[in-house]
């Protein structure tokens, strides 16, 4: 299935997307996690995404390209998401409750007294991924 | 305010991740975008049942998955740039065996 003539393309659909649940996510007062959210995905992780596609996609010189689907994944889904719709339309989920206080205080009182290991655990895991992809990409000296 | 709707965004997003990871012929990197994909909708329901429920719990686990996933694509790319320094593709197809 071949919707997107590059994978260029396909990174700027995933840019939209982003930005969309990002104000969606504003809207369920979520306004900090919305934020890092530009920030961290869209700002971080789709340039490295670039970076790979650049560093490593050949670009087919295809000037007849067409989208191709195929009619079995477009019924499949369909049928998923018809599913799943009949069961959450008319299930009432009714909010009453009103938020005191911005998000960032909620997260950050939470975030550091209560769950301040996982915060550590996390930081730790971080940085052995960054230690990990220097290694991976760190080339060996060659002998003279 | 109701949440259907919310919930059937995320639905819509997890599937079209779903079928891209199974229907994906083109690309490695393209797998690890519908990957993210489906990481945003579990992020997206999360933030919607902690506004249901009004538990910041939800919110604090969608920071850890930021966090994780982020870690993941680095490491994935990394080992997708050395793949591609051995073997000068990323078909899928053609990267089907172990060693060449």
């Amino acid at each position: 299935m071949q919707l997107a003539k590059n994978s260029i393309y396909s990174l700027l659909s995933l840019i939209l997307i982003l930005v969309i649940v990002a104000f969606c996510w504003i809207s369920l007062n979520a306004e900090f996690l919305a934020f890092s959210l530009v920030l961290l995905y869209i700002g971080a992780i789709t340039i490295i995404f670039l970076f790979a596609i650049m560093m490593s996609n050949f670009y087919p010189k295809n000037n007849n390209w067409r989208p191709k689907i195929d009619l079995k994944c477009f019924l499949v889904g369909t049928g998923f998401i018809s599913v799943m719709s009949y069961i959450i339309k008319d299930y009432n989920f009714p909010v009453t409750t009103n938020i005191t206080g911005n998000n960032l205080d909620l997260l950050s009182q939470a975030l550091l007294h209560n769950y301040i290991l996982l915060f550590c655990l996390a930081s730790m895991g971080l940085l052995s991924a960054v230690i990990i992809v220097v290694c991976l990409i760190n080339k060996e000296p060659k002998d003279i | 305010m109701n949440l259907s709707i919310y919930l059937m965004f995320s639905a819509c997003m997890f599937s079209g991740g779903i079928l891209g990871v199974l229907l994906n012929n083109r690309n490695l990197i393209l797998l690890l975008i519908y990957i993210e994909l489906i990481l945003l909708a579990a992020n997206t329901n999360f933030i919607i049942f902690s506004k249901l429920w009004n538990d910041i719990n939800g919110q604090i686990f969608v920071l850890f998955i930021l966090t994780i996933s982020a870690a993941e694509i680095a490491v994935a790319l990394a080992i997708i740039f050395k793949l591609f320094h051995t073997n000068k593709t990323i078909n899928i197809n053609d990267l089907s065996t172990l060693r060449q």
